[in-house]
């Protein structure tokens, strides 16, 4: 294993095996076997390169849309047949118009990439938004609105839909949204269990605060040391939202924020009220699952250990999936004491525009078409979503679905009972709320004194900061330069 | 003398199972993410804990072989199916960015920890400190004008944006300048008297003898490319150029998230990551026997 | 300078170019730009950043609702739990790897394995195990049945294991554990490499002149791996004062913003709040100088040697 002589002695410093010297030297098996490696990877690179420019959407003449969703066909397979099934249609109609379907995760992510494309000037055509997020963005100036458009497309025109959606979708007359679908909150019951325990699971059967607690203390089972194994009523008391108390002010007749959106009605006394029902529940009837972070209630409904849910109008779907067998009904919240109607909270999440689109009429065609009611019928039959549209419930498809599925029936009353989600600084909100919700229905704090510190906070961040003044200050100087 | 080996094979003994216990801790997270990527939905959220089916009792209370039926490869045919899961593509994105990230690390970092290590230039330890302070500062705070930067660049949604910035690394650099500097002058003055110029000390004596430290930042770049998440996140939108980690994160919807799927292609974009630690671990044990310096 | 002089600089520019055009492009401009954001009231949406000065500096410092000293208190607490232990056990762990008699290659990439398992799945796992009725509280509950069983006897209340995440005394040494696990698998594979590159001469002679294995470790192994353990070291503080995903998925913050660290403050005032970019960018600002001046020291009194001379 000598070194080869060349033109200077070379000195040999072994490390294991391998020679380092500052001569030539002859090669060896593991040179080959380095040098195949080298090669290796650098046909894999240059195929590779070949490979990955193929893929990626390819440059066309026509115009391009790119539309950001985060229903992405890896969640549901059937979210892949609807968006396929609509840009085909859509394409066919619009010969000159390629919509390009971009999937972003929901979340923090989806805010995240939003807020930065909008930074570098380089937002997508279209993109489905939150309402968690959607007034806060169309404040800050950056979102078409859309009324030059609607009034062109009378299909489309606010009128067409649940009034509920104007709240949403609208500001001052200003509308800057396409409702998707129409989501509530509302109270679902596990039909079965209710029938175990001698309880009648009719949507109106409950009908007062009383009764409900009456079903929830019925539902709960217990084993012989006490330990719940299946809960009447889980309340979430570690949460990260404020969302438990919304629909029991909502029985009360109340949106969780006041008309004006710059306090909540938490510390009114119909907040009160809702805040002891939910300790009481927890602490008192104990008919729910003790406090802890690993608790899911929804998850745990689907598994059939839970009698009543505060669960969501969207969740048919997945429990079909899961749980085939779970047998259900859907209604509203029974009025509390303050109240005679029934309550639930209804939002409607859209389809936006921002300002400086690059395509305003061609992305306002995806958009009409989008809001319509042929792709209303699409997302019935295939993803099973209801719309905010008010002729979609007089369908001979949706009269079939409901039929199928008897559940449906309630949604159009549970939608009208709707009252209005907190849509303004909603993560914000909840990070200054959820810490004094969290000591009220734990009681480590007493309720009253919890929801008015919580409110104050929240007033706070609802004022705004120092963006929002200069807003206002822009907003009045352009009124007043008209 | 004969109390040595049983000594010996004692200590043994106990080593492996200190060995074995701790491996359980380490690994059990894994295994428990790998069994349940062959759960159906309806099973995991029944049975989120159970590692073993069979040893799950069935409805009547009955320990069942039928809970065998719920052993399922669907989570994994669905991560793979290219309309909706596409780990097919993704993994091959992954491995792409991975191993462009990877080579020229390598090489860059290992210039510049060269220089650091070994040549004196003006600057130098201030220069290294700054690369240092870069690491020091959140990525939350550097990541909408590292994206400005991006798209003024023209790097939008392209393979140079998702790449371009990781092509080096302060960590790389700062890994092997500590290598560099353990290794003994003597052989570069060595080769420097033989007429080596430093191109060829850093070629022929330097890179060789820091193998160790060089697979082992390959393999560690090389994960770091692989579990990036928020940079390439911002910078893409086309999926067919999404990594594995983007692509696992579209398995949900707004209030679901879909843990059996989402664990089966998280097996399937770990399992390179393993693969690769397995093949490179044993060339991070070398032994340096500098038996050649002694005949000096 | 002397041409000899020139061409050394010429040299060293020209091997750190590469790596530092990168750096620079990348990071050295992005942190300029978040330095200038920081002395502005800004939001990312709002075309008009008016001029604060050190506005955003003293509402961090001393602003009447701040959360940054609880966030740096937190941050600080993390990282004085978290790299001693992880120092420790790591290189406990390699040691423990090469002195296996078989299966070398299966214990390493077992302990490789916890960095590679995705953080969603890390964190599914430990709020599992960490949750009241859990595993380690059964183990805990397991052990304090006879100590419970002994004061009982005595009237006294039963010990009962904590619910660690829910207990803001309890969270943050939750989570550090979690982290310790994850850490020391991964830099055990450096200090592996480290380990390797040590003679095996300094052993043989040392075991010619009769040292026991303790004394080997104490004089020859952790002497020249001193390198190793500074850059382990440096990267443990770095990282764990950056430390974010973990916290954010398993606690948010909570509870009671125990665990609410700089780096989570920081995103949440960046993307989680309107107009806070600025506010964020001066905290990071102050989190940078306060581990730039740390890991600064510390390099001092650890200085970097060669080690062979």
């Amino acid at each position: 294993m000598g070194p080869t002589r060349h033109r200077r002695p070379a000195r040999a410093l072994t490390k294991g095996g391998y020679t380092v010297q500052s001569g030539r030297m002859r090669t060896t098996f593991e040179d080959v076997v380095k040098w195949a490696a080298a090669a290796l990877v650098g046909a894999f690179l240059a195929v590779g390169g070949v490979y990955y420019s193929r893929g990626g959407q390819i440059a066309s003449n026509k115009t391009v849309i790119r539309v950001w969703d985060w229903w992405s066909p890896a969640g549901y397979k059937e979210i892949g047949t609807y968006f396929n099934t609509i840009e085909h249609d859509f394409e066919e109609r619009h010969p000159d118009i390629d919509i390009r379907y971009q999937f972003i995760p929901f979340g923090t992510q989806y805010t995240q990439k939003l807020m930065s494309a909008f930074a570098a000037g380089d937002p997508p055509d279209a993109f489905q938004c939150s309402v968690s997020w959607a007034r806060d963005l169309y404040d800050r100036g950056i979102i078409a609105d859309l009324n030059d458009f609607v009034a062109t497309s009378p299909d489309v025109a606010m009128d067409q839909y649940f009034p509920i959606t104007r709240e949403y979708l609208a500001k001052d007359g200003r509308i800057f949204g396409v409702p998707t679908s129409m989501d509530s909150n509302c109270l679902i019951l596990n039909a079965g269990l209710c029938r175990k325990a001698g309880l009648d699971p009719s949507p109106h059967a409950i009908d007062s605060w009383e009764t409900f607690v009456a079903y929830a203390e019925k539902l709960t089972v217990r084993d012989e040391g006490g330990r719940i194994l299946q809960a009447g009523f889980p309340v979430t008391a570690i949460a990260e939202r404020s969302s438990e108390i919304w629909p029991w002010l909502a029985s009360e007749g109340l949106s969780f924020y006041t008309d004006d959106m710059m306090s909540t009605n938490a510390a009114t006394p119909q907040g009160i009220r809702a805040m002891q029902l939910l300790y009481d529940l927890l602490n008192v009837y104990k008919v729910s699952f003790p406090p802890g972070t690993e608790i899911q209630a929804d998850n745990l409904f689907i598994e059939g250990k839970v009698g009543m849910l505060r669960g969501g109008t969207w969740m048919g779907y997945e429990i079909f999936q899961t749980a085939p067998d779970l047998d259900f009904v859907m209604t509203t919240f029974p009025p509390g004491p303050g109240s005679t109607e029934r309550g639930a909270i209804t939002w409607v999440n859209m389809m936006m525009m921002p300002k400086n689109c690059r395509h305003p009429k061609e992305t306002w065609e995806y958009l009409r078409f989008y809001g319509g009611l042929e792709n209303a019928l699409n997302m019935l039959v295939i993803l099973n979503r209801n719309s905010a549209r008010l002729d979609f419930y007089d369908t001979p498809e949706w009269r079939a679905k409901v039929a199928e599925h008897p559940y449906l029936a309630m949604l159009p009353e549970i939608s009208a009972a709707g009252r209005v989600a907190p849509y303004k600084r909603q993560q914000e909100m909840d990070e200054a709320f959820v810490p004094f919700y969290q000591r009220a229905v734990l009681g480590t704090m007493p309720i009253e004194e919890a929801m008015k510190e919580a409110n104050a906070r929240v007033e706070k961040v609802l004022e705004g900061s120092w963006a929002d003044q200069l807003l206002r200050e822009m907003d009045k100087r352009a009124e007043a330069g008209q | 003398m004969t109390k040595e080996p049983l000594k010996r094979a004692a200590g043994a003994t106990a080593v492996m199972l200190a060995l074995l216990a701790v491996t359980f801790v380490m690994v059990m997270p894994y295994l428990w993410m790998a069994v349940s990527a062959f759960k159906t939905n309806t099973y995991f959220y029944s049975h989120p804990t159970t590692l073993l089916f069979w040893a799950d009792k069935d409805s009547q209370g009955a320990a069942s072989p039928a809970a065998l039926r719920n052993v399922t490869l669907i989570n994994f045919a669905e991560a793979l199916d290219p309309r909706t899961g596409r780990m097919g593509r993704y993994l091959f994105n992954s491995l792409f960015y991975a191993t462009i990230v990877t080579i020229f690390q390598l090489f860059f970092n290992s210039l510049a920890a060269f220089a650091f290590a070994r040549l004196k230039f003006k600057g130098r330890d201030a220069v290294f400190t700054l690369f240092l302070a870069t690491m020091m500062l959140p990525g939350a705070v550097r990541l909408v004008p590292e994206y400005l930067v991006a798209v003024k660049l023209g790097l939008a949604d392209s393979l140079p944006g998702v790449v371009l910035p990781n092509l080096a690394g302060v960590f790389g650099i700062f890994l092997l300048r500590q290598f560099f500097l353990n290794i003994p002058r003597d052989l570069e003055d060595a080769a420097a008297i033989d007429g080596a110029g430093v191109l060829g000390i850093y070629w022929r004596i330097i890179l060789p003898l820091a193998k160790p430290a060089l697979i082992t930042l390959g393999i560690f770049v090389f994960m770091a490319e692989w579990n990036n998440f928020v940079w390439p996140l911002v910078i893409l939108s086309d999926w067919d150029k999404y990594p594995v980690t983007v692509g696992i994160s579209l398995f949900r919807d707004e209030g679901n998230i879909f843990w059996p799927k989402i664990f089966a292609a998280s097996v399937m974009g770990s399992a390179p990551l393993i693969a690769l630690f397995l093949v490179a671990q044993k060339y991070i044990i070398g032994g340096i026997a500098l038996s050649g310096m002694k005949a000096q | 300078m002397s041409a000899r002089g020139l061409r050394t600089n010429l040299t060293g520019g020209a091997f750190v170019m590469p790596a530092a055009s990168i750096i620079v492009v990348f990071s050295f401009v992005s942190m300029a730009v978040s330095l200038y954001v920081s002395f502005h009231n800004w939001d990312i949406l709002i075309p008009v950043h008016p001029y604060v000065g050190l506005g955003n500096f003293r509402e961090v410092l001393f602003g009447k609702d701040t959360v940054f000293w609880i966030a740096l208190r937190n941050t600080v607490e993390y990282v004085a739990m978290l790299v001693p232990a992880v120092l420790v056990t790591s290189f406990i762990l390699a040691l423990a790897a090469r002195r296996a008699p078989f299966g070398q290659a299966f214990f390493k990439t077992a302990f490789f394995l916890p960095s590679i398992t995705p953080v969603v799945v890390v964190s599914l796992i430990w709020m599992w195990l960490y949750s009241y009725n859990g595993p380690i509280n059964a183990g805990l509950a397991a052990m304090l049945w006879p100590v419970n069983a002994f004061t009982g006897i005595f009237g006294a209340a039963p010990i009962r294991p904590p619910n660690w995440l829910a207990d803001p005394s309890t969270a943050m040494s939750a989570i550090v554990l979690m982290s310790a696990w994850q850490a020391s698998g991964y830099y055990s594979v450096i200090f592996l490499a480290g380990l390797s590159d040590i003679p095996r001469e300094f052993y043989e002679a040392a075991e010619v002149d009769g040292a026991g294995r303790l004394r080997c470790l104490w004089h020859i192994t952790i002497p020249l791996l001193r390198n190793t353990f500074v850059f382990v070291s440096v990267m443990l503080i770095i990282g764990g004062f950056q430390v974010f995903t973990q916290v954010y998925i398993i606690t948010r913050g909570g509870p009671a913003q125990a665990t609410e660290v700089l780096t989570s403050v920081i995103f949440k005032r960046a993307f989680q709040s309107y107009g806070g970019l600025g506010a964020s960018c001066a905290m990071a600002w102050l989190l940078f100088a306060a581990v730039f001046v740390f890991v600064l020291i510390y390099m001092r009194l650890v200085r970097s040697r060669q080690i062979y001379d």
